[in-house]
């Protein structure tokens, strides 16, 4: 190996194949979009970016990715704010509930949120200090499974096996009732397609785990 | 095992879920009203690590041991 190739090995420490880029991709997307208002920048992206390619016609994560670019190239992000505030804020109950634990636990919401943070803890993570939402918030998983997908600098991306355990955990129980509540809700517009694209990216990768 | 990983890669490329779409958008910033909060990590799929940033949500553990 020549000098410049072990300079790039150690400054790309971790390609990782295309399709764990693209789930990494696609969760950090849905984190977003579940975390707030997309703002300009982030809907002008979504509509110009290339479809989703995939070796099947009507694959279900296309045409739901062209209905969320669609949306997306109609809305204002003021207008998403308060469709946002609407469904997930404001003040009461929001409209649709975003936090795993509300799905899995009923009104006992400390038992899976506390098996949630001792795996989070086993896994060496946990919240930032400044964010007041907990754990088990949809935005807050997408953001633990794209970590364990991709890692980082110091991290190394955690095995199959490691993603799997957490998803079949804290998301697959609930995250599939709660892209259906979005989109059964009359509040929601822009969110229907978000959750529909969520719902679609989800399926699939239930049952790519489902394949170990 | 190393079969269902290849069945696990196609299926996931089969169905789309491989392809670079997001990655573009992934790329875009945190909210305005949340200064303190990072990106979610670049994800560029070209090249270019550029770093790892913290998201607003998930921040690792400072780690005190070494195993």
């Amino acid at each position: 190996m020549t000098a410049a190739q072990q300079k790039m090995a150690f400054e790309t420490p971790r390609m990782l194949s295309p399709e764990d880029q693209g789930r990494a991709d696609y969760y950090a997307l849905l984190g977003h979009l579940m975390r707030g208002a997309p703002d300009d920048r982030l809907l002008n992206a979504i509509v110009v970016a290339p479809e989703p390619q995939a070796e099947v016609e009507d694959a279900a994560l296309v045409t739901a990715w062209r209905a969320l670019a669609a949306a997306s190239s109609v809305v204002t992000h003021e207008a998403i704010e308060d469709e946002f505030d609407r469904l997930f804020g404001g003040v009461g109950r929001p409209a649709v509930m975003v936090f795993g634990s509300v799905y899995l636990g009923g009104f006992l919401h400390e038992k899976p949120l506390a098996s949630l943070r001792d795996d989070l803890a086993a896994l060496g993570l946990k919240r930032a200090e400044a964010v007041s939402e907990t754990e088990d918030h949809i935005a807050a998983l997408c953001d633990v499974m794209r970590f364990l997908i991709q890692g980082d600098l110091s991290t190394r991306p955690a095995s199959i096996e490691q993603q799997k355990a957490f998803y079949s955990a804290h998301l697959e129980p609930w995250v599939q009732q709660c892209w259906a509540a979005i989109e059964a809700s009359p509040e929601a517009n822009f969110y229907k397609r978000v959750a529909a694209f969520g719902r679609a990216f989800f399926s699939i990768e239930s049952e790519a785990f489902g394949m170990e | 095992m190393k079969d269902s990983k290849l069945n696990r890669r196609q299926f996931l490329v089969t169905a789309g879920a491989g392809s670079a779409a997001a990655a573009a958008t992934a790329l875009i910033a945190s909210k305005p009203s949340a200064p303190a909060a990072e990106v979610v990590a670049a994800a560029d799929t070209t090249a270019k690590v550029k770093g790892y940033h913290m998201s607003e949500h998930i921040e690792k553990y400072y780690k005190t041991t070494e195993i």
